[in-house]
């Protein structure tokens, strides 16, 4: 019985990774990821160009190295809800599911192989992007960022998170309902956490406002963590940064001066079982 | 064991339309048509049984098991209507995907794949994307992917929609073909010809009810009945014509005699037109004139509002 769930699951994964090679999308993505890697390499060398002996390296490192994260958390957060975005609500629309469902696999196999499937490439893709900005930064500014193998596992999170999420909505509404919807929340998680670091920044302001402001920003990390989990990695970056860390968490909107806790991770995995099985139950009563 | 079996079988869209109390049986080896105007809850019904919407009361087996358990399928083939594969695939990864979703392992495959392809006629096609093939192509690969499981059940929704008249005919073959290799098949058409042909039992479904279901000589009656328009009728002609069956009506039209004889089975029909010829007669029409499927089909809907 477990080795035809094995099996089943290795069939859909294959049929995912398949599906992202036949229509091109690895080719595209690959393409304009190196356009992406390409303006960081030369911004970090133009910087270096100004800065180079000056002592401003360590400074500079960290914070090409903070934007590059923010930039590519960005990218990859996109490209995860996109490929989740019609992973059912497709198959329902142009018709695939009727052969598809009509096999006597589980329909929870179905949507947990393609799961696992793009979640491979993407943890792949997560790998890749945030080895090429550590290296890019180490290369040209000589500056080495230390925790990066710690973040690893927080970029992972934050992808299949909210593949998980996008992967429900595939479930619950259809693909273009499900898109906008998904980067609504995701808008909402993003201003949520750039409104807690003002409100962490604005020590001068009325006690009321600041914790209003910082609620507010914990109240949309609830909704959707993607974006405290991306707050955690600069604060766990910047943390090893020695005598500038104070300087790097006070990077105003984009930093971590309100920094989440480890329990915002044990929440984020928790979050993202709760789609994934919200998905699979939903889409395992569901008419087709 | 029923290689189909429903009771009571009910599903009842939040809209309140769908498919209400189905209750039939399919034997191993028989072909079975389900008929009935669009929206009358054919595709409804398939669909419960394959899995693909939820029964809201009743009960069905596919090959013993109860239709909700996704094992139920294992055996069994569906050609779904106005079906799509994913197109950008290759026909052989097709096949060789749902094959696998199917349990069988890659040597069965390799091993039924030839034979599957030469069943639909698309040997040879296997390397080209489904997205090139033609509309009857795709719908042969359908019937290719329904087949290659080696189902004990097949069901086909509406399987020659979208074929020639020589696809249509190549259908009916594999049909009758499965027939012999013990496999039973669920016919789900609104071509009544094309029922007839294949099914040894129907069942007429309307606004989401069996109206009348058994094969097709019950439900057709054993009887015959003939129209016939002949020149130079004499006595003696309508004399042996009333002993081979009875002559329910007759009316003259200028020199032409026309009548109606219902005679007890298709064997003594050529008798009739014998029986013209001898007396001298000259047969002008001879043709079926009550009792087909479309008949019994019209007189069955009609009368009752339409769904669509």
């Amino acid at each position: 019985m477990r080795i035809m769930w094995i099996k089943t699951l290795t069939v859909m994964m294959k049929f995912a990774l398949r599906e992202v090679l036949r229509k091109k999308v690895l080719v595209a993505g690959g393409l304009l990821t190196g356009v992406f890697l390409f303006v960081f390499v030369l911004g970090l060398h133009f910087i270096n160009e100004q800065i180079h002996g000056k002592g401003f390296e360590q400074i500079a490192g960290f914070q090409f190295f903070t934007l590059g994260l923010y930039a590519a958390t960005f990218l990859i957060v996109v490209i995860a809800a996109f490929a989740g975005v019609s992973a059912v609500s497709g198959e329902i629309e142009t018709g695939t599911a009727y052969g598809l469902l009509a096999s006597p696999v589980p329909r929870s196999q179905i949507l947990l192989g393609k799961f696992l499937g793009y979640a491979f490439l993407l943890v792949v893709y997560d790998t890749v992007v945030l080895l090429a900005i550590w290296g890019a930064t180490a290369w040209q500014l000589g500056v080495a960022i230390p925790g990066v193998i710690e973040i690893l596992p927080l970029l992972y999170l934050e992808t299949l998170t909210m593949l998980a999420l996008s992967f429900l909505g595939s479930v619950l509404f259809s693909s273009l309902t499900n898109g906008i919807t998904i980067f609504l929340l995701y808008g909402v998680a993003l201003l949520g956490g750039m409104v807690e670091q003002i409100g962490a920044l604005a020590r001068g302001f009325s006690t009321t406002t600041v914790t209003a402001l910082i609620n507010a920003g914990i109240i949309t990390s609830l909704i959707l963590p993607v974006d405290a989990l991306y707050r955690r990695s600069i604060y766990l970056v910047s943390s090893k940064a020695g005598g500038i860390t104070d300087i790097l968490h006070n990077l105003g909107p984009f930093g971590s001066l309100s920094a989440p806790s480890v329990w915002m991770e044990v929440y984020a995995v928790i979050y993202l079982c709760a789609c994934l099985a919200a998905a699979t139950y939903l889409f395992s009563r569901k008419d087709i | 064991m029923f290689a189909l079996e429903t009771r009571n079988l009910t599903k009842v869209y939040p809209t309140g339309g769908g498919c209400f109390d189905v209750s039939l049986t399919v034997e191993p080896g028989e072909v079975f048509g389900l008929l009935g105007p669009n929206g009358a809850g054919k595709s409804t019904f398939i669909k419960m049984l394959v899995g693909l919407l939820r029964p809201t009361g009743g009960e069905g087996r596919l090959l013993g098991l109860p239709v909700r358990l996704p094992a139920a399928r294992r055996q069994v083939g569906y050609l779904p209507e106005n079906f799509r594969y994913h197109d950008w695939m290759t026909a052989r990864e097709l096949l060789e995907f749902h094959s696998a979703l199917h349990g069988l392992d890659y040597r069965d495959i390799r091993r039924r794949l030839p034979k599957v392809l030469a069943m639909v006629n698309l040997l040879g096609a296997e390397g080209r994307l489904a997205r090139t093939f033609s509309k009857g192509m795709q719908q042969r690969l359908g019937l290719a992917v329904a087949l290659l499981p080696g189902p004990r059940l097949l069901f086909l929704d509406e399987p020659t929609s979208a074929l020639d008249p020589i696809g249509r005919k190549e259908i009916r073959e594999t049909i009758l073909e499965l027939r012999g290799q013990g496999v039973a098949v669920f016919l789900n058409s609104h071509l009544l010809t094309e029922v007839e042909q294949v099914c040894g039992r129907v069942a007429v479904i309307n606004k989401g009810r069996i109206r009348t279901q058994g094969s097709l000589e019950k439900l057709l009656g054993a009887g015959l009945e003939m129209e016939m328009h002949i020149g130079g009728a004499t006595e003696e002609l309508m004399e042996r014509l009333a002993k081979l069956g009875r002559v329910f009506r007759a009316t003259q039209e200028g020199d032409i005699q026309k009548v109606w004889v219902r005679v007890s089975n298709r064997e003594q029909a050529p008798l009739l037109a014998e029986a013209v010829v001898n007396c001298g007669g000259r047969l002008h029409l001879f043709s079926q004139a009550r009792n087909t499927l479309e008949e019994l089909f019209v007189e069955l809907v009609t009368g009752e509002d339409h769904v669509d």
